[in-house]
């Protein structure tokens, strides 16, 4: 029985992966096409700003990955700090009891 | 203020943070709290402030994925995701949503697809916010007629999901964190008809999946909203990098808004904990109004009263939230210090160190 429910676990993650991509309309609600645009990096110093805007400008793919990236890691790290910042109050951040 | 604004090379513009800051905050807390990705309040916040439409949805998906994994993580702890539930879901709304969009497809052959997508919007958003509400008032008048009764329902509000239990075809699975047993071909149906819906709306579809989720699947409240999230994160992920490639999105916005939604989306999860599932249904409920009465708006063609109704309600929103975070944390310290006197005054009674 165990077997099966893992088979059809690994079954469901296979095909959710592929899935994906149609929804995207999900989270974006309107069809993507491709915008032709050249940011302005004249005026920006070295540094994260520049460095992304020129990655826009000469490889739209790899910016799309660091977008991800960059959200991900973002969502994690300030996600796990505030978390840590919000346990210093003293509060219990354990599993809560549902109280309809 | 201009010691506020940073330029924003892709979009090609100066912008406050401030305000950036806030919407993200803004967001964050709605999203964390409801179980939404909220692009309905970010794409016209960003657009009224002058942020161009077409990096607005990009910028907004962009930081969507991030702000709903800090709201899924913490849903997660508090033990309100059923990954297998979101999983079972996810492979449901992905084949109504090719159908939704095939539906679309055959509207506008018809030449009628703007208008009466428009008007199903409509009708949908009134509908759910009925429904919401209805079963919040029925729920309530039932505790008040079973006051003191140890026999009492345990929820008197609406019941489909029981009814759908019954249908026994297999597979048969149990969802652990959700606490129900049912055929896996309803979260499978449930998720295929709001992503039909979604679909045919061009929306997220958050705002139906969590109602969805508790009126059709039987979740309770806090895991429909954490299961919803977990969704949303997935789809975000993928749409961020989509717009991404194809030029649409402003990371350096997109960056400052995740600073705030990072706060904003700890405290609408964690709010969570505070609140009943009925007062997260019925400010659900006031929500949905709200962004229906905002879509009419746009409906007559004021566009500029819509996007500020949205804020507007937004930050008010955010108000009641952050509130009711404060007063439930306030009344969990209270609670601790007074157990902790309590054992200290009983450990000098009976004389130990």
């Amino acid at each position: 029985m165990r077997l099966v429910t893992r088979r059809l676990a690994a079954l469901l993650a296979s095909l959710a992966i592929l899935a994906v991509p149609v929804m995207v309309w999900a989270a974006g609600g309107e069809k993507v096409t491709p915008l032709e645009n050249v940011a302005d990096t004249r005026d920006l110093g070295p540094g994260l700003v520049k460095f992304l805007a020129d990655t826009y400008n000469g490889n739209l793919w790899l910016f799309g990955l660091y977008v991800v990236v960059l959200m991900a890691g973002m969502g994690a790290v300030l996600g796990l700090g505030v978390d840590k910042l919000i346990g210093l109050t003293g509060i219990g951040l354990g599993k809560m009891d549902h109280h309809e | 203020m201009d010691l506020f604004n940073v330029y924003l090379p892709i979009a090609g513009l100066h912008f406050n943070v401030l305000i950036l800051l806030l919407i993200g905050f803004t967001v964050g807390v709605c999203g964390g709290f409801f179980g939404i990705g909220g692009a309905w309040i970010v794409t016209p916040a960003l657009n009224i402030f002058g942020f161009p439409m077409p990096y607005a949805i990009g910028t907004d998906l962009a930081h969507i994925g991030g702000k709903s994994i800090v709201s899924t993580i913490r849903h997660g702890r508090f033990g309100n995701v059923d990954v297998k539930l979101g999983v079972s879901m996810i492979l449901g709304t992905t084949l109504g949503m090719e159908l939704g969009a095939r539906l679309v497809m055959l509207l506008e052959r018809m030449g009628v697809a703007g208008p009466v997508i428009r008007k199903i919007y409509i009708v949908f958003l009134g509908a759910i916010g009925t429904l919401v509400l209805y079963d919040y008032i029925k729920h309530t008048l039932a505790q008040r007629r079973h006051a003191g009764d140890a026999a009492a329902p345990k929820s008197g509000g609406i019941n489909i999901a029981a009814r759908l239990h019954r249908i026994r075809i297999p597979p048969m699975i149990h969802f652990e964190v959700a606490g129900i047993t049912c055929s896996l071909w309803l979260p499978m149906i449930v998720g295929c008809f709001t992503g039909i819906v979604a679909s045919v709306l061009g929306v997220g579809g958050g705002f139906i999946r969590m109602p969805a989720l508790v009126y059709l699947i039987g979740c309770p409240t806090a895991v429909a909203v954490g299961t919803d999230l977990f969704e949303v994160m997935v789809t975000g992920a993928y749409g961020a990098f989509t717009y991404g490639v194809e030029g649409r999105g402003e990371i350096i916005a997109a960056m400052w808004m995740r600073g705030g939604a990072a706060i904003g989306a700890q405290i609408g999860t964690v709010a969570v904990k505070y609140v009943r599932g009925y007062s997260i249904r019925l400010l659900f409920s006031a929500t949905i109004y709200l962004a229906c009465i905002s879509v009419l708006l746009k409906q007559l063609k004021l566009d500029r009263a819509a996007a500020v109704l949205i804020m507007i309600a937004a930050v008010a929103i955010t108000g009641v939230i952050v509130m009711w975070l404060v007063r439930g944390m306030a009344r969990e310290i209270a609670q601790r210090r007074e157990a902790r006197g309590l054992n200290t005054a009983a450990s000098s009674r009976r004389g130990e160190p």
